[in-house]
C-alpha cells in the first residue's frame, strides 16, 4: 500500500469511526429521544455504517492484493 | 427542542464551532457539571446531524478537563427536562468524569491482509487447519492488546464477527502519553507486516462514557 493510499484509507476509517462512536457509544441520557435523522430510522443509518465498514475492508483487501 | 452533546467538567470556554444545523452552542450548569447543548429548530434535521454532533464532542476535548460524550439522540423539550434528567444521573456522571479526566481514547485495529488458502482435503484436516488459524489470530490479538492495555488507564476489546478483523480495541490513554502509545502501535505494525494496523484518534472517550460493568 502506498503512503497516499494508506492516508486516504485512514481518513475513510476515521470518518466511519466518528459516526460509529456517535451512534453506538457514549452515555445514553433519556430525554425525549428522537430515533430518526431526517426521517431515516437510526437503526437503518447504523446498518449503512456497518455496510460501509465492510466495503472499506473489502477495498483494503483488494488493495493489499495488488 | 434541546439537543445534548456531552457532559463536561472544567470547561474553559465553549468551542468555536456551530452545533447541528449551524445552531449556537450553549453551556448549562447542573450542579458541578456542565451540559453542552444547542437548540434544534423545527426544520427537518440535516442529514449530517450525527457528524455535527461528533465534531462538537471532539472540539470539547480541547477545551474541557473531562468530557463524557452523550450518544446521539438525547433530546429534551425544554431546559427543565434536561436539568431533571442530568440531575437524576449526577453520581454516575461524576464518577465517569473523574475516570476519564485528562484522557483521550485511541482505537487500535488489526486487519488480516489475506486469509491463507486452505489446503485440507477432508473435514477433520480442515477443522484442524481452521483451529490453528484461529489460535494464531488470538495470539496476535493478545500480543498487541496486552502491552497497550498496560499503558492505558482502561481498555475495551470488541468482538467482531468479521474474520478479517483480528483485533479491535479501545484504550483510555492519558493525553501526554498518546505519542508514546502511538509509537508502540507503530512498532507493532513494523514487526508484523502480515497484518494491517489501523490506529485512529485521539477521540473523546465514547467507549468509557459508561462504567465497564454496565456497558453493553
Amino acid at each position: 500500500m502506498s503512503v497516499t493510499e494508506r492516508r486516504s484509507l485512514q481518513e475513510e476509517i476515521t470518518l466511519l469511526d466518528l459516526v460509529d462512536r456517535v451512534l453506538n457509544a457514549g452515555v445514553v441520557l433519556h430525554g425525549d429521544i428522537t430515533l430518526s435523522v431526517a426521517g431515516v430510522d437510526l437503526v437503518y443509518v447504523g446498518l449503512r455504517v456497518l455496510l460501509a465498514s465492510v466495503g472499506t475492508l473489502e477495498e483494503l483487501e483488494a488493495r493489499s492484493e495488488r | 427542542m434541546i439537543h445534548l452533546y456531552a457532559i463536561v467538567r472544567g470547561l474553559a470556554a465553549l468551542p468555536d464551532r456551530a452545533g447541528i444545523g449551524g445552531a449556537q452552542l450553549d453551556a448549562k450548569a447542573v450542579d458541578d457539571v456542565v451540559a453542552v447543548t444547542s437548540i434544534l429548530s423545527d426544520e427537518p434535521e440535516p442529514a449530517d446531524g450525527a457528524v455535527a454532533h461528533g465534531l462538537v464532542v471532539e472540539a470539547l476535548v480541547d477545551v474541557a478537563d473531562a468530557v463524557v460524550p452523550v450518544r446521539y439522540g438525547a433530546r429534551f423539550p425544554d431546559a427543565a427536562a434536561l436539568v431533571a434528567t442530568v440531575s437524576g444521573q449526577l453520581p454516575a456522571l461524576r464518577e465517569r468524569l473523574a475516570s476519564v479526566e485528562g484522557c483521550v481514547e485511541l482505537s487500535v485495529r488489526l486487519l488480516a491482509s489475506d486469509d491463507a488458502p486452505t489446503v485440507a482435503t477432508d473435514g477433520t484436516a480442515y477443522m484442524q487447519e481452521r483451529l490453528h488459524a484461529v489460535r494464531a489470530t488470538e495470539q496476535l490479538a493478545d500480543a498487541v492488546h496486552e502491552p497497550l492495555a498496560r499503558r492505558a488507564r482502561a481498555s475495551v476489546r470488541h468482538r467482531r464477527l468479521d474474520r478479517a478483523v483480528v483485533h479491535d480495541g479501545c484504550y483510555l490513554v492519558e493525553r501526554q502519553r498518546t505519542d508514546a502509545f502511538r509509537s508502540l502501535v507503530e512498532a507493532f505494525g513494523t514487526d508484523h507486516p502480515e497484518v494491517t494496523v489501523v490506529c485512529t484518534g485521539p477521540w473523546a472517550p465514547y467507549n468509557f462514557a459508561v462504567a465497564p460493568e454496565r456497558a453493553a
